[in-house]
């Protein structure tokens, strides 16, 4: 009831806010928006018009390449044999190699509209087309699918049909297809069906993920103006006021988030409705838009100006969005890309599914961190925390002081800790994997080692501080730590892909958590919070090393 | 006025960095840059798999079914009378994929269907071989029905040695120039703007405007404010122009670049101005700000001589339309200087 009260005041305020002036604005440059953006989707990007330089007797009619007299200049000198071959001199740099790569994909389309305009369908003897089974292979051993009969009746029926379809006119088949993909815009061809060789992709997802960030925008947008919100009534002493008042302060937070997530889950199922797609897409975008809410409510309340809170909103916004929609663009090749909702919603948006066991894997995380940050966002609404001029780690520290103040507290702490741990390892893999193997396992075993360390000592400094105990408090949370990750274990993925993401090498023993905090908790008293945290990690460091390089 | 001006703006600046938020947005910028390998291998496999196909080709084992002599002679793998034994090794795994020609027709149309497992490594390793395959096939039976071989082209280094492409390279190019480059162009600007529309309405909503006002002139305050946001694209442009180089991506004309990425920083600070004098609280002022940034960043793209098209060209070392690049630079100056003019902050 009294959190209704606060949702009532946030909506009161807001209106004063916007009035109608401003809502008609707004909503002119939500169309301006919109329409720019379908404007430059439908048009294309103009950014590569002129790129290549070219130079020599062939002279290429395409809008990349512009043609120059200078041979010195140009990317590439191109010049056609007495035998009709073409010829190019690259100038060197990826330039050059990319206007090649460029100019045969040009000579190749040129070389089938001639034959195709020479001899007709003659020219293209084969069509292909691709479909996608599902199946289920175990690392060992084949595992009997007890749908396969049906999938093989239905397939079978399927290929059936299709056969008759392509015995009864298989001139008008062939003809669109040929019309189709060599004489138009390269572009979505698996659409048609039968195509011919070279154009035979896998679906493209690019659509569907410009689906996909059609649903998350506009509740971005509504987090922002909550976060907004919330760090105007903290500057201006709405909430001191409040917080003066008996109302709890876990309903001034519920109800300042209430409507916000109200209109983010209207609006996703308003853009569902719009694009013809299932309002069920909620579904997937609701852990993120709680999990958004609940960590600009925290930034909101420890940040100590506008200006902080704006740098520390656009960075995480961009570690979420990375997170959300870069194990998507590896949708439907490996498996891992599950890790994201977004990867869930592609493949809902695309069959209407709802696989339980996937929508768990990819959110979990998200309403786990959701329920933690909104319960730090209470600890911090608190005037000394929210007007204090220390800095963010600073009041991090103090309200896990304030939060962790027994022994039971480290162990709840410390399993609450790895789904925070899991998405920044997660991060951590996606961009250390692309470096050379040889420096990649020591800078990835080094930063796995400090951000465990880090979350670890935090909970055992912030305890060490309450209760005067380090040495109980390093083996309770090393404990928790230990239970938490073997959760993690239990998750189908990591086994699958323990190789990839090197889990064999996450996982620590118990041994391993006690050790590195027992290291943290005989410097600590003496060398100060830094030096015992370089310690701890470089002895988790060394461990996890020697263990590879043993098992290298 | 400008002494006093450059006060404000320090005061500004102080605050940034006492608050260390300069340093979080460099590690973005250190996070895209570094970012820049894994996200362009992800939009390659999004938009063209075939590009990665040298990392994921390896041992795949094809089903052939059909009576296709021709097409089991490219293809190769096992023959399969029909398609229900093929089917079933495809689940229980013995089998990769499934190539399914009914009756092979030398002169005529071949409608080959292909059964490709969903979900898997296998999917991409198997798609990329038969592509190659399904291509060899058809070059074979062309050329027996007597049609001209493919046009080809040979490529040389500047030794005037052979050299191969490698197959979708120009993706990659066009994803770090066309996408990459503007991004951070684009970046910097936004957050300069924010920067100001905060720096504003931090003032006025806290109460230190009129204590402000006290002592300096409001043109003088409004002056700082717009050089305390212009300072961060100035440093910022430098370094992730140094990043992306350590990253191994060749830059041309980088006194083009910095011109239009100012210029472009200049044009947003200049819209943020306007914007929090018509709007004058955070609130709106931000949300109205990040929907007019929606709408413009894809007009960037929208014309060869619109900014994004013309970083992408320069950074490329690709001189068309870079004389444009003063031009623009000199409105973004007017433009800032009408904002400067015209800016209400109370």
């Amino acid at each position: 009831m009294r959190m209704l009260k606060i949702s009532l005041l946030e909506i009161r305020k807001s209106k004063k806010k916007y009035s109608k002036v401003s809502v008609l604005l707004i909503i002119l440059i939500c169309l301006f928006s919109l329409i720019s953006t379908y404007y430059v989707i439908s048009t294309g990007l103009k950014s590569d018009y002129f790129i290549y330089e070219i130079s020599g007797n062939v002279e290429v009619d395409d809008y990349r390449f512009l043609n120059l007299q200078d041979e010195y200049n140009s990317d590439l000198y191109v010049y056609q044999s007495d035998n009709g071959k073409f010829n190019a001199v690259l100038k060197g740099n990826d330039k050059s190699f990319a206007a090649a790569d460029e100019l045969k994909s040009i000579i190749k389309d040129d070389y089938e509209s001639q034959l195709y305009s020479r001899y007709g369908l003659k020219a293209f003897p084969v069509f292909v087309d691709a479909e996608y089974l599902e199946r289920s292979i175990g690392s060992q051993n084949f595992r009997v699918n007890l749908s396969r009969t049906q999938k093989f009746e239905e397939i079978a029926g399927g290929v059936n049909e299709e056969m008759k379809k392509v015995k009864q006119n298989p001139t008008v088949i062939a003809k669109e297809s040929v019309e189709k993909t060599t004489l138009s815009v390269p572009g979505a061809r698996m659409d048609l069906g039968y195509t011919t060789p070279e154009n035979l992709n896998p679906p493209s997802i690019l659509g569907k993920m410009i689906l996909a960030f059609f649903f998350v925008i506009p509740s971005y947008f509504i987090v922002h103006v909550f976060s907004a919100s919330l760090i105007e009534d903290k500057i201006v002493g709405r909430l001191d006021t409040l917080l003066s008042t008996p109302l709890r302060r876990i309903d001034l937070i519920f109800g300042k988030m209430a409507p916000y997530m109200i209109v983010s889950i209207i609006l996703v199922v308003l853009t569902a409705l719009i694009l013809g797609k299932s309002p069920f897409s909620v579904v997937f975008i609701l852990p993120i838009v709680l999990f958004t809410i609940s960590l600009h409510s925290f930034l909101g309340l420890v940040s100590r100006s506008y200006r902080e809170m704006t740098f520390l909103v656009t960075v995480s916004s961009f570690f979420i969005t990375a997170y959300l929609f870069i194990p998507a663009l590896f949708s439907g090749t490996i498996p891992v890309s599950k890790i994201s909702p977004i990867t869930n919603l592609l493949m809902f948006l695309e069959d209407g599914r709802i696989i339980i066991e996937d929508y768990l894997l990819s959110t979990t995380q998200f309403y786990l961190i959701f329920l933690v940050l909104t319960f730090l966002s209470v600890k911090a609404l608190n005037p000394e925390i929210m007007h204090s001029t220390a800095g963010i780690e600073r009041k991090i520290m103090v309200i896990l002081e304030k939060t962790i103040k027994s022994l039971p507290h480290c162990l709840v702490a410390s399993i609450s800790s790895i789904p925070f741990v899991f998405i920044i390892e997660f991060m951590l893999i996606s961009v250390i994997f692309m470096l050379p193997f040889t420096y990649s396992v020591i800078i990835f075993i080094l930063c796995i080692a400090f951000v465990e360390e880090l979350f670890k000592t935090l909970i055992v400094y912030s305890s060490y501080r309450n209760t005067g105990r380090l040495y109980s408090a390093s083996v309770v949370t090393a404990t928790g730590f230990f239970m938490g990750e073997k959760i993690l274990t239990l998750i189908e993925i990591s086994k699958e892909y323990s190789t990839l993401l090197l889990s064999q090498y996450l996982l620590f023993p118990l041994t391993l958590h006690i050790t590195s905090l027992l290291v943290f908790s005989v410097l600590v008293k003496r060398n100060g919070y830094l030096f015992a945290l370089t310690a701890s990690t470089v002895s988790h460091f060394l461990y996890n090393y020697t263990l590879i390089m043993l098992l290298m | 006025m400008i002494r006093k001006s450059f006060v404000i703006a320090f005061k500004d600046l102080r605050g940034i960095l006492r608050e260390k938020t300069f340093v979080s947005i460099i590690l973005l910028l250190i996070f895209v840059a570094s970012f820049a390998s894994v996200l362009t291998f992800g939009i390659l496999i999004l938009y063209n798999p075939y590009y990665v196909s040298s990392m994921l080709e390896g041992n795949v084992k094809i089903a052939v079914v059909g009576n296709a002599p021709v097409l089991q002679s490219v293809v190769g793998g096992t023959h399969y009378d029909n398609l229900e034994n093929a089917l079933n090794d495809f689940y229980s795994g013995e089998i990769d994929a499934v190539v399914w020609l009914h009756e092979e027709n030398v002169s005529g149309f071949n409608f080959v269907k292909l059964f490709l497992p969903k979900e898997e490594l296998k999917a991409v390793q198997t798609s990329i071989h038969l592509k190659k395959k399904l291509i060899e096939y058809q070059d074979k039976l062309r050329k027996m029905r007597g049609l001209p071989e493919s046009a080809e082209l040979l490529t040389y280094n500047q030794r005037f040695e052979r050299i191969e492409i490698p197959e979708g390279i120009a993706m990659v190019f066009k994803f770090k120039y066309m996408l990459l480059i503007p991004l951070l162009m684009i970046t910097t600007a936004v957050v300069a703007s924010g920067l100001l529309i905060d720096l504003f309405t931090e003032e006025r909503e806290t109460g230190t405007l009129n204590i402000l006002l006290t002592v300096v002139k409001r043109e003088e305050i409004i002056t700082g404010k717009i050089i305390a946001s212009l300072i961060l694209p100035v440093f910022l442009t430098p370094i992730w122009l140094a990043l992306l180089i350590l990253n191994g991506v060749e830059i041309e004309s980088i006194s083009y670049i910095v011109m239009l990425t100012y210029s472009v920083s200049f044009m947003f600070i200049s819209i943020s101005s306007f914007i929090v004098t018509l709007f004058k609280d955070r609130e709106r002022s931000q949300l109205v700000f990040s929907l007019l940034t929606v709408g413009l960043i894809p007009l960037f793209f929208s014309h060869p001589f619109m900014p994004a098209s013309l970083v992408t060209r320069v950074a490329a070392g690709s001189e068309y339309g870079s004389g444009l690049i003063p031009i623009y630079f000199i409105l973004s100056i007017m433009l800032l200087l009408v904002a400067v003019r015209t800016v209400k902050i109370d």
